[in-house]
């Protein structure tokens, strides 16, 4: 049981509960009998339809119940009844639409009470793809509304997202434009895009949120690396998009209104570790000027160049950060979540960029000795300030001490 | 206070009665609203008795036969209840049940082929698994049809191979593992993709393995419990998923396992017995078996060794055949 306190009942309160009980669990057994009944006898009428809802209302996670509803629209309610009772044949797929949009709203009612019952989910999307006119405009508004009293709800995200995807390729098979990529398809990754940043405006501790909107970028770079076209209609509304290195610089300014408000939030820092020191970005940095075929090699080095330059300028940003914290700190406690990702940092350059480090660039080899001495410094100062995770720290410490002997 | 903490100990008699007696709660509406649990609740019973080394108070032919009148004749598979259509889910539980007790046996050739086909019939074109007929995907089906399909021996190159490159393409920028591509790193996820990589001896298919060890890690809050999400609120089943997921990457010692023993220990109830997700919470056999397995990973408390791959006693699957078969 998820979230329900414990309670201690009373005598009396547990004998009203036991007879209480006793009523419900005789209704719930009655009708769980009728519906079994019918299914054994493959009655796929309006009649075990109805008993199914009565059911699925009082218990949603029962799944056969689900399947069996699924074959009661398929074996009855979705045929043409030709010439049954009515002798009439209007009933054909045409009906389809109707009787599932009423599903969907029967549906509706069930998630307000049971939000993350995966079984319902399933249902709705099943609703969606055995319906020749599914209106995904309104789930879309109805996923909103969800995320709007949940943001976190995984269910929800992953609703979301297999609506998006739905309508992509709806409207892929409706227009094909010789680019390969149709402007409506494009247009929404960046309406996701900015719809994250709504949500990250109105609360930045929305890791979810962050999490889809890493998967946006990547998305919508790889298109703009594709289509000179679709590029133009992005930077109409989203100029960051301009280059990656910039889209970068852009991002990290925009988030660091986020750390600065709080400090000790995982859902940013996770993300800015994913900015500074995945290969997403950073390679997507690297083979940014490559339309200039000439001196390729020089140019790759011009941009680590850069994105080294960028790395430092943000370690020593996040030491001021540092530096403010520890002196509102009561006992000048270094802040966990800045040094936490100086170390990613400082490993990431130690991975990547660590032959361009040693170079004879006297400003880098000193800054080379100096890294790790501050490496080493952060790892001992978490081992104390972050002890739950001692033994991580260690582990580093040992790992980059052994290869820094190599050097 | 911290006096009352060192002297918390695992109330293991009370967990044994409270598993043992709860196929006697029919008195209570939520108990039958939970039928479609059963097979589940079975196998989180069983291997928790198991752990505490009394796998013997559950009368093992009633096991078997309640197993046995599961299967669904229809699929192949087996149901969480009589009645209940066969679900990759309810089917994994009724062989690890069946494997627990030493009574695979009990399955004739012809019951073994119909869940292989059964199985093997739910996987798409992409690697990933339905949990039934009705579609709905989620990396933890490919974790109950590979595992449920190694117990049993079954394993094919041609349901393999897919099924890895689908797990790799649902691996995130965090390290972490969402129930689809594109899904938000989820440590329960984590568990079942680490886990199903672990059985096909693949787990040089995951990308950065530092990286999903910080990850893993920073599930563990100030209270010693562990969250499923960043900035969730800890909960004792992920004591199993985020501890057996850094035990498969041999990062066991990357969070506090005394502070997670406390938590453990609080979430007990201490009068009736059995665990809850958090301190005070109503407790079930789910976080009664998820609290016990962590404490067992985590060698406390003199409990039967738990394999981090399987969730089943390591005395048990040490008898499988592995990954890649040699014969």
């Amino acid at each position: 049981m998820h979230g329900i306190k414990r309670e201690r009942l009373s005598e009396e309160a547990r004998r009203n509960k036991k007879l209480r009980d006793r009523a419900r669990i005789r209704n719930y057994k009655t009708l769980n009998a009728m519906v079994l009944v019918r299914r054994d006898k493959r009655d796929y009428s309006e009649d075990a339809f109805r008993l199914s809802t009565k059911l699925l209302d009082l218990n949603p996670e029962y799944y056969t119940i689900w399947n069996y509803r699924r074959e009661i629209f398929l074996n009855g309610l979705f045929q043409d009844p030709g010439d049954a009772a009515k002798g009439e044949t209007a009933v054909s797929n045409d009906m389809i639409p109707a009787i599932l949009e009423r599903e969907l709203k029967f549906l509706i009612v069930l998630l307000k009470r049971f939000p993350k019952c995966y079984w319902i989910w399933n249902h709705r999307m099943w609703c969606l793809e055995n319906n020749p006119k599914p209106k995904l405009n309104n789930e879309l508004a109805i996923v909103n509304k969800i995320l709007s009293l949940d943001s976190r709800n995984f269910h929800g995200w992953h609703y979301r997202r297999y609506i998006i995807g739905l309508i992509e390729s709806s409207n892929g098979s409706k227009s094909s434009t010789n680019s390969g990529i149709n402007a409506s398809g494009t247009e929404l990754s960046l309406s996701e895009f900015n719809y994250t940043t709504e949500l990250i405006n109105l609360n930045f501790s929305n890791f979810s949120a962050l999490h889809n909107r890493s998967k946006l970028i990547i998305k919508i770079f790889k298109k703009t690396n594709l289509d000179n076209q679709y590029k133009e209609a992005v930077l109409k509304t989203n100029p960051e998009f301009e280059n990656k290195l910039e889209f970068l610089t852009k991002e990290l300014d925009y988030f660091k209104n986020a750390i600065y408000t709080d400090p000790d939030d995982q859902s940013v820092w996770l993300y800015l570790r994913w900015l500074l020191c995945s290969n997403d970005l950073l390679n997507l940095s690297m083979d940014d000027n490559d339309n200039n075929n000439d001196n390729n090699n020089s140019n790759n080095n011009n941009n680590k160049l850069k994105i080294i330059k960028l790395l430092l300028l943000q370690i020593k940003d996040i030491n001021e950060l540092n530096d403010l914290e520890k002196s509102d700190d009561i006992n000048s406690l270094d802040n966990k979540w800045c040094l936490k990702i100086i170390i990613e940092i400082q490993m990431t350059l130690f991975d990547k960029f660590i032959d361009l480090l040693k170079t004879n660039d006297t400003n880098n080899s000193d800054y080379l000795t100096s890294l790790i001495t501050n490496f080493n410094q952060n790892l001992t100062t978490l081992i104390q300030i972050d002890p739950l995770r001692s033994n991580r720290y260690l582990d580093l410490q040992r790992i980059y001490n052994k290869r820094f002997e190599t050097l | 206070m911290a006096h009352q903490q060192h002297e918390l100990t695992l109330f293991k008699e009370k967990h044994i009665q409270y598993i043992v007696n709860l196929n006697t709660k029919d008195k209570s509406y939520e108990y039958w609203l939970t039928e479609h649990l059963r097979m589940n609740g079975l196998y989180w019973g069983l291997t928790a008795l198991y752990l505490l080394g009394s796998q013997n108070s559950l009368d093992k032919e009633d096991v078997i036969s309640f197993v046995l009148s599961c299967k669904d004749p229809v699929n192949g598979g087996f149901g969480a209840f009589p009645k209940h259509d066969g679900h990759l889910l309810s089917t994994l539980s009724a062989i690890q049940i069946l494997a627990t007790l030493d009574s695979l046996d009990v399955l004739n050739e012809e019951d073994i082929n119909d869940l292989v086909d059964f199985i093997i019939g739910l996987q798409l074109p992409n690697g990933s698994f339905q949990g039934d007929k009705y579609g709905e995907i989620d990396t933890r089906f490919i974790y109950t049809a590979i595992s449920s399909l190694s117990i049993l021996g079954k394993l094919t190159k041609k349901v393999v191979e897919p099924s890895l490159s689908f797990i790799k393409d649902c691996q995130n920028f965090d390290g972490g593992f969402g129930m689809v591509p594109g899904a938000e790193s989820h440590a329960a996820q984590v568990f079942t993709c680490l886990g199903t990589l672990a059985i096909l001896d693949r787990l040089d298919v995951i990308n950065d393995q530092n990286l999903l060890g910080w990850w893993l890690s920073e599930r563990q809050v100030a209270n010693g419990g562990l969250n499923g999400r960043p900035e969730k609120l800890p909960d004792v089943c992920y004591s199993w998923w985020v501890l057996s997921s850094l035990s498969i990457l041999n990062k066991l010692s990357w969070i506090d396992h005394r502070k997670l023993r406390q938590f453990i220990l609080h979430s007990q109830d201490s009068e009736n017995g059995g665990i809850s997700d958090r301190p005070d919470n109503q407790v079930d056999v789910y976080h009664t078996l998820f609290g016990i397995a962590g404490l067992s990973l985590m060698k406390f408390e003199n409990l039967v060794a738990i394999d981090p791959v399987y969730c089943m006693p390591i005395e048990i699957t040490k008898k499988f055949r592995r990954w890649p078969y040699t014969e």
